[in-house]
């Protein structure tokens, strides 16, 4: 064997070798530490949604007592603190718990990019029943941490023009989480 | 002492060749593009076996390789690794196990570990770097195996393409290209600079 044959042949099992020993080394780091605490790792490359509601954690709405046609808004604003390019939605109303009042609030949510609500641009979110959301009508998008979306959340009690029906919702009450997801491109 | 040891080793050299332009060692350039071909080789050997690894799920039935795009499972997994899975058949797969599945909300893959299950079977599922679990639950068909492997490093640059970062792109492609093209200073044997100079007859002949 010549000496350059000697040089190749190392080089392509030490390679290969190389190759194997990268691939074990991090596949023992990533699989075998399986009681690793999941929740402690706050590294780059996060997704961290929150809103300004928080600490202590308080809602939007405490109305009551309501007749038909009472109205209001509140504004909160959904702010992105992970650091990778994410899409923000409103992703679910949830009305558990109530009694039978969710089916007479309807909302009008819209989204604003300034520093308020109705600051800056605003654009439509969802307009319908509190009890029957299908989704956000457009996404925003954030890569660096505190962009921040404030959502106007007006709500109507609406009569249903029928006094029978109406007072049928006498004594019920309505609650609804309002749950807002971002999702890394 | 040292002289005859270089007459003795070299003496079939001198013998064929004109005594006076004798080359009983090459140029020293030539060493170091050998070298410089045999640095290029083993980069080119370290990342194709990678990238060959992180190919080959495609074609055995029941295993998959997933790409990791995001850091949402730093420090374990980070942007650029693949994952390779086996699909685990019919078993309840552990909690804290990390997973390959399809999303099923999106329908694109995603490497999560289970933190639990749900009052219908299904799996919860959490990106380490997370705060909160995954919105949808993950039907057990929906998973598509269990991590075993990580190949490292092969998914930057599609990391990079998708994330627009051209100027690493660009030096990758680059640094591709000078191995591609240095490696054959390692493999041919024309460049060989140790061959022997009955080999070069012909040049010296005719220079």
């Amino acid at each position: 064997m010549t000496r350059a044959t000697t040089f190749r042949a190392t080089a392509v099992v030490g390679a290969v070798l190389l190759a194997m020993l990268m691939i074990m080394t991090v596949s023992r780091a990533a699989f075998s530490d399986t009681t690793s605490n999941p929740n402690n790792a706050w590294d780059a490359g996060t997704v961290v949604l929150t809103d300004d509601h928080q600490s202590p954690a308080t809602a939007m709405f405490d109305e009551g007592p309501l007749k038909p046609g009472d109205s209001g808004s509140a504004c909160i604003g959904v702010i992105y603190n992970g650091n990778v390019e994410s899409d923000i939605v409103l992703s679910a109303i949830d009305t558990t718990g109530s009694t039978g009042l969710e089916s007479a609030i309807d909302v009008v949510i819209d989204k604003s990019d300034g520093t308020t609500c109705g600051d800056g641009t605003t654009t439509p979110v969802y307009t319908g029943g509190l009890d029957s959301f299908t989704g956000d009508a457009g996404s925003w998008t954030a890569s660096a941490a505190g962009t921040t979306y404030f959502y106007n959340v007006a709500w109507t009690f609406a009569s249903t023009g029928d006094d029978t029906l109406d007072n049928a919702f006498q004594g019920t009450n309505a609650t609804a989480a309002f749950t807002w997801t971002a999702t890394s491109n | 002492m040292a002289v005859i040891a270089d007459r003795r080793d070299f003496s079939r050299d001198l013998e064929q060749t004109d005594p006076g332009r004798s080359r009983a060692r090459t140029a020293r350039g030539d060493e170091g593009r050998f070298y410089l071909g045999l640095v290029s080789l083993v980069a080119l050997l370290v990342f194709g076996t990678l990238a060959v690894i992180a190919l080959l799920p495609a074609v055995i039935p029941g295993v998959t390789s997933a790409s990791i795009t995001s850091g949402s499972m730093e420090p374990k997994l980070r942007p650029g690794d693949v994952v390779i899975a086996v699909d685990s058949g019919d078993t309840v797969i552990a909690e804290s196990t990390i997973v390959v599945f399809e999303d099923p909300a999106r329908g694109d893959l995603v490497t999560h570990r289970i933190v639990g299950v749900d009052a219908d079977g299904n799996y919860i599922t959490k990106g380490d770097a997370n705060g909160i679990n995954d919105i949808t639950p993950v039907p057990p068909e929906n998973v598509r195996g269990v991590g075993r492997w990580v190949v490292p490093y092969v998914g930057l640059p599609r990391v990079w393409l998708a994330e627009g970062r051209w100027l690493a792109l660009m030096l990758t492609l680059a640094a591709t290209a000078v191995v591609l093209w240095s490696v054959k200073y390692a493999v041919e044997a024309r460049y060989d600079p140790w061959r022997r100079l009955d080999g070069e007859d012909r040049s010296a002949g005719s220079a």
